[in-house]
């Protein structure tokens, strides 16, 4: 009975034994399979990252070729860019420019997952980012007739690539021997007296199509100029009048302060760095306004009224100027900029007018407009091959 | 006398042992089969994974049209998609098929029967989802595919048949951006 009994269960324990590896193997297997699963989607997520990576370098450099293998957190990652017309990958040539394909490949022990795409570069086009609006880019241009009595010199400020132009969507009137660097237009009419001077008078620093050097146009919008509208942007406010003298200092040219005034300015003395002052009451130049910036030969300064601006004495202002009202020019004044009014242009003197082209980064915040840049984006997907 | 009881006792607790001994036998036995369904079944389940995963990342590949997904339903779904970039566009279908026989996953393409390939299962479920992650059913509208797939076990959460018993993925197909 006994040795009946210890058969029984040395027979038991072998089967046991037997059984328990098979479970074993089971549970192995089950185990290796996950891990094959885990490696895999891992893999994959390695591939994915690396055409994740070339996308970014070829955003960076569209010349950009290859990346050996980089180790990630499991595995590595590796990718190749080559140029293609194909719209599938490895496929025929289908007529496409800036097409790359990129062939990512991701690795986990003996897992490997190969992303096969092409993608379509869109690279944006050059060009300024911001421009001013055009009714800033003339010497003088007015809403009302511009009348000029002798005296009266509007030219470039030493950059003979430029021409100060004249317009009004009015009428013209010349009198007296005054010298402008660029073309006159205008809406209703012009005379000089004598007649000639219309010809002789302006003559345009470029004039490549031999453009006649005054002629009738259509009207220039120019925006009325609320300074209320543009409190918000403001990085200093006045609520009341404001009287500048003495050494200023203030923005930058990517950062302009805007100073907006509740009431008159007065203004003198020397300012370094860019601001655009938005003025609801009169703005009145007394004194020189000495601009210190990197930038010598631009616009630093933006003076934009509501009402009318007025220069009395020996002055040389260096600013861009806008007024919903008149321009008061008097004495010897002198304006390295240009002068935009509403209103009328008044010129009581000898009034010289040097014009620099406007600074997008003073005029954007008020009159934003597109320089026709298009920023580089990411790349068009067309197609993508696991 | 004593002898009689002496073998009588020896008789029942060697009865005792003998079935006990069983009983362990029979249960080694049980866990073992059970371990082993457990791994086919993860196996079967893996393997049709790797099929729809094959299949669902290449949705809309190669396909110029705007509407890859031809039509999507709770258990059905049928896109275009050139499987092995040979320049072929492919009409995939997959379908839940239910009959006396029971429930299977039928894969189709190109709709030639003679090709088609069908795997018993316990349920096979499609959710189309759109750009917030909502369900939709409307072609043009769905960006991401959800797959929920069940093997035949009722009550999977409890023991270890579980394993492998259901597979569910959310496919985000490139080709359909």
């Amino acid at each position: 009975m006994g040795k009946m009994l210890l058969i029984l269960i040395i027979g038991t324990g072998v089967i046991a034994t037997i059984t328990t590896q098979n479970m074993l193997q089971s549970s192995n297997k089950m185990l290796e399979n996950a891990i094959d699963e885990h490696d895999l989607t891992q893999a994959r997520l390695n591939a994915e990252s690396s055409f994740e990576l070339a996308i970014k370098h070829i955003l960076a450099d569209t010349n950009f070729t290859n990346k050996p293998a980089f180790n990630l957190k499991r595995g590595t990652g590796s990718f190749v860019i080559t140029t293609t017309n194909a719209k599938l990958p490895d496929g025929p040539n289908a007529g496409l420019t800036s097409v790359r394909q990129i062939n990512a490949t991701g690795k986990v022990n003996n897992k490997t997952v190969v992303v096969k795409s092409t993608i379509l570069l869109q690279m944006g086009s050059v060009g300024p980012a911001m421009v001013a609006p055009p009714f800033l880019k003339y010497g003088i241009i007015s809403d009302q007739t511009i009348t000029m009595n002798g005296n009266i010199l509007i030219r470039d400020d030493n950059n003979p690539l430029v021409n100060a132009n004249v317009h009004t969507n009015n009428n013209f009137q010349m009198n007296g021997n005054n010298t402008i660097k660029g073309f006159l237009t205008y809406v209703g009419t012009a005379h000089s007296n004598p007649a000639s001077r219309l010809n002789t008078s302006f003559s345009p620093n470029v004039n490549p199509d031999n453009t006649p050097v005054h002629r009738k146009v259509n009207a220039i919008n120019i925006p009325s100029f609320d300074p209320d509208s543009y409190i918000s942007k403001a990085t200093q406010v006045y609520p009341g009048n404001l009287s500048l003298s003495g050494n200023r200092t203030l923005g930058t040219k990517n950062q302009p302060q805007i100073i907006y005034v509740g009431g008159d300015l007065t203004i003198s003395g020397n300012i370094t760095g860019y601001a655009a002052f938005i003025v609801k009451g009169n703005i009145n130049i007394n004194g020189n306004v000495t601009i210190t910036a990197p930038d010598p030969t631009g616009n630093n300064l933006g003076l934009y009224t509501k009402q009318n601006l007025n220069v009395n004495g020996n002055v040389t202002l260096r600013a861009q100027i806008m007024a919903n009202q008149n321009v008061n020019l008097g004495g010897n004044s002198k304006v390295y900029g240009g002068i935009t009014a509403k209103g009328t242009i008044n010129f009581n003197g000898n009034i010289s007018i040097y014009y620099r082209e406007p600074t997008p980064e003073l005029t954007q915040p008020f009159w934003p407009q597109s320089g026709g840049q298009v920023l580089p984006k990411r790349p068009k997907l067309i197609a993508y091959y696991e | 006398m004593n002898q009689i009881l002496d073998l009588l006792s020896s008789f029942l607790i060697g009865g005792i042992v003998l079935l006990a001994l069983l009983g362990l036998n029979m249960q080694f036995t049980s866990k073992n089969q059970e371990i082993k369904l457990a791994e086919i079944t993860q196996s079967s389940s893996t393997s049709i994974g790797r099929i729809i995963e094959h299949d669902f990342n290449k949705i809309g590949y190669g396909d110029p049209t705007d509407s890859s997904i031809v039509s999507i339903s709770n258990n059905s779904i049928t896109f275009r998609a050139d499987l092995n970039n040979d320049g072929n566009i492919e009409v995939v279908n997959y379908s839940l098929i239910n009959n006396a026989n029971g429930k299977f996953v039928k894969r189709i393409i190109n709709s030639n029967e003679s090709k088609s390939w069908l795997q018993p299962i316990k349920n096979f479920q499609i959710f189309g989802l759109n750009v917030t992650s909502d369900t939709t059913y409307v072609s043009s509208q769905v960006s991401a595919v959800l797959v929920n797939l069940e093997y035949a076990k009722n009550d999977y959460l409890q023991d270890t048949l579980s394993i492998g018993v259901q597979w569910r993925r959310k496919f985000f197909p490139k080709n359909l951006d």
